[in-house]
């Protein structure tokens, strides 16, 4: 690394790791916590709701664990526990560095922080008590709406103000995408909320409305702060600039342009007026605008150089698996319109398990890894515990990826050939008992990962600080400066 | 824990380059354009340029083949509603009074009123009228070809210079949806009870009427 030709000068006395990560470390913390053990207990959910899906007499005299309430139970924890809690957590980070803020009084946040992961709770506990509101992804009773709301919005707003009292003058691309997150999820959220619930809109219209919601979550939340990691940590880890990164605003716009149409194509074949079912197939394939110039972006700038970057780091590997899972989303969402593939089938939840898992979650983990030591000022204590995450959940996301893509289009070809209702179930059972397999991949990883970061975390709170290791020198040292593109 | 961290070890993954740098070089990047080739043109931005523009062109065409006609009780983008006249779609009888009550409040109210009296004399009254609510069929024929020289209701004989006109022709050109529906509408409209008009049964009166070319008589319609 010292071999950079432009060396730390006088002019930057101060390490990178310094104060903006300090102001930071205390909400990242408690996100970072509270989001991973809203990872775990959603797991737990999803595990058992995968398994009644072919062993429907698991725990089948539970009321509160029923198939109906343990499956939207587990995709709310996953999704407004775990996915908006480590979203925040790392847009802040991110925010913080980039705009080079220093946050104080971040630890107000902590009160935001705690009525969001109450309203959640009561959201969840109130799904598994049978008030779920039966529409997908938004299952929470609409009684805990508001508080979530201002809850977020209390939490976000520390993101926008890192950006305005920051210092840098320059937006970088991953800047965009954090704000489009940001201010995206609560209109879509609020939107949705008031047009199915509070005023509730009549026939049709509630599925699409329903779908707009669910597309525009995954698109214009999960999506873009797994693509802000991404932008960031490669150039940071590999040392070069993004590849193409002219178009990359071209990118960004065109992106956000179509990505709120996309929610409908999820209709295809439902009873909803046939134009909506178009458009919505229309911005899927637009999205292959943006698809092609962030594919150059990430995961070209990642395989330029070779693949041996990827052998020696395994925190860039969670990167590039996200990089490359982002490209694989879009590119099978317009393939499955061009080729009229069967919606309503496992492919569509499979569809969601990879922006979920494949974008969101692994840029994630790539970006805790990264950022963790860096707030705790310590390095993570098992190596070991990384790898082994690493191995993990990417088996598991293969596995479970393929097992219900598979699964899904035999369900698609039965339906199609008018096979016996009961016929179809019986075919798609392998595939769902593979799933569940790669459910126990994943979880073993998620419970690496929460080991690893219970110890670099919370170890110096438990023990005695006397004994805590000096800081090490990578953490004090200035990064190099980047060279110009060639 | 003090053994020093090489570049890549997952327990301290060490940063490449600084964030001022990153953030300056690309800022750079995107104010510098690719440079042509020499004597050529920058490849890369064509090539996306074109890409875009076919894509647009077949997001058009697929839009248009799939569009339904961008009628809200379209749900099939294969079949576009206007072009297929053999597809009608299903109203309820409620929607059926509604879009007969627009018809008669457009055109039928001019000769027949507001409240469905006609003028003695001269146009013949639909409440109460036993032309409105007996036979179905015989009422469709109305409709569809008209009435002229004289016509007797509720025992008053009515001769106007002015015939009832033939809805399914010219000027008026009705469609047998639309000729349902004003039925549907006049028979539970101004105190009348009769049940709706189908629009199957008006298309099955047309079919069988089809060769009709001017106005009927009250002979040629006996109440069946």
């Amino acid at each position: 690394m010292s071999a950079h030709p432009h060396q730390s000068s006088a002019a930057t006395p101060a390490a990178e790791s310094g104060p903006a990560d300090a102001s930071v470390r205390v909400p990242v913390l408690f996100l970072l916590t509270s989001g991973i053990l809203w990872l775990l207990a959603g797991s737990a959910l999803a595990f058992i709701a995968a398994i009644k899906l072919h062993t429907p007499g698991f725990l089948a005299d539970c009321e509160f664990l029923t198939y109906g309430r343990v499956y939207p139970a587990a995709l709310n924890a996953l999704a407004y526990g775990w996915g908006v809690n480590a979203g925040l957590a790392v847009a802040l980070w991110l925010m913080v560095r980039l705009a080079r803020a220093n946050l104080p009084g971040g630890s107000l946040l902590l009160v935001a922080g705690s009525f969001w992961n109450l309203g959640v709770m009561l959201g969840v506990l109130g799904i598994l008590a049978g008030w779920s509101t039966s529409v997908p992804w938004l299952e929470m009773p609409r009684q805990v709406v508001p508080l979530l709301l201002v809850a977020y919005v209390l939490c976000a707003a520390w993101v926008i103000g890192a950006l305005r009292h920051g210092s840098s003058p320059r937006l970088y691309a991953s800047q965009w995408w954090l704000l489009a997150a940001v201010f995206s999820f609560p209109w879509l959220w609020a939107a949705a909320e008031a047009m199915l619930f509070f005023a509730p809109v009549r026939g049709t219209v509630q599925s699409v409305v329903g779908a707009w919601f669910t597309g525009g979550f995954l698109l214009l939340w999960f999506m873009p702060i797994g693509l802000a990691v991404i932008y960031y940590l490669l150039p940071k880890l590999i040392g070069k600039p993004i590849r193409g990164y002219y178009v990359a605003p071209f990118g960004f716009w065109s992106y956000i342009v179509c990505a709120g149409w996309v929610g409908a194509s999820r209709l295809t074949g439902a009873p909803v007026p046939a134009w909506t079912q178009a458009a919505g197939a229309v911005a899927s394939l637009l999205m292959l605008v943006p698809l092609a110039i962030l594919t150059v972006n990430l995961l070209y700038s990642v395989l330029a150089d070779g693949l041996s970057v990827l052998g020696r780091s395994v925190v860039l590997r969670f990167t590039a698996v996200a990089a490359a899972a982002f490209t694989f989303c879009l590119g099978r969402a317009s393939l499955m319109i061009l080729l009229g593939s069967p919606r309503l089938t496992w492919l569509a939840v499979s569809s969601d398990y990879l922006i979920l898992y494949g974008v969101f979650s692994m840029a994630v983990f790539s970006a805790v890894y990264y950022l963790t030591p860096r707030i705790v000022r310590r390095a993570w204590p098992y190596a070991g515990l990384i790898n082994a995450h690493f191995t993990l959940s990417f088996i598991g996301l293969l596995v479970g990826g393929v097992a219900l893509e598979l699964g899904g289009q035999q369900q698609g070809r039965d339906l199609a050939n008018g096979v016996a209702f009961t016929e179809v179930t019986a075919h798609s059972l392998p595939y769902l008992q593979t799933a569940t397999i790669a459910g126990v991949l994943l979880i073993l990883g998620h419970l690496a990962f929460a080991l690893n970061f219970v110890k670099i975390a919370f170890c110096p709170f438990v023990r005695a600080r006397a004994n805590a290791a000096p800081v090490p020198v990578e953490l004090t040292r200035t990064a190099p400066e980047m060279e110009v593109a060639p | 824990m003090s053994a020093p961290f090489s570049g890549h070890d997952p327990r301290l993954e060490s940063a490449a380059v600084s964030d001022d740098s990153v953030q300056r070089v690309h800022a750079r990047l995107l104010q510098e354009k690719p440079q042509p080739e020499p004597g050529g043109y920058a490849f890369a931005p064509l090539m996306l340029l074109g890409f875009m523009s076919g894509l647009i062109l077949f997001c058009c065409i697929f839009l248009v083949h799939n569009r339904g006609g961008f009628d809200p009780l379209v749900y099939n983008g294969q079949i576009d509603p206007k072009a297929s006249s053999n597809v009608s779609v299903e109203l309820t009888v409620p929607e059926m009074i509604a879009k007969g009550q627009s018809a008669y409040a457009q055109t039928c109210i001019q000769c027949h009123g507001p409240a469905g009296l006609g003028q003695p004399g001269a146009f013949p009254p639909l409440a109460g009228s036993e032309w409105v609510n007996g036979s179905e069929e015989r009422l469709i024929r109305v409709l569809l070809h008209g009435l002229k020289d004289q016509i007797a209701v509720k025992g008053e004989a009515f001769t106007s210079s002015n015939k009832m006109p033939a809805f399914s022709a010219a000027p008026y050109l009705w469609k047998d949806d639309k000729i349902a529906y004003a039925l549907t509408y006049v028979r539970q409209a101004f105190g009348n009870t009769s049940g709706p008009v189908s629009v199957d049964k008006v298309k099955e009166i047309h079919a069988a009427t089809a060769d009709r070319k001017s106005e009927w008589t009250q002979a040629e319609l006996p109440a069946q």
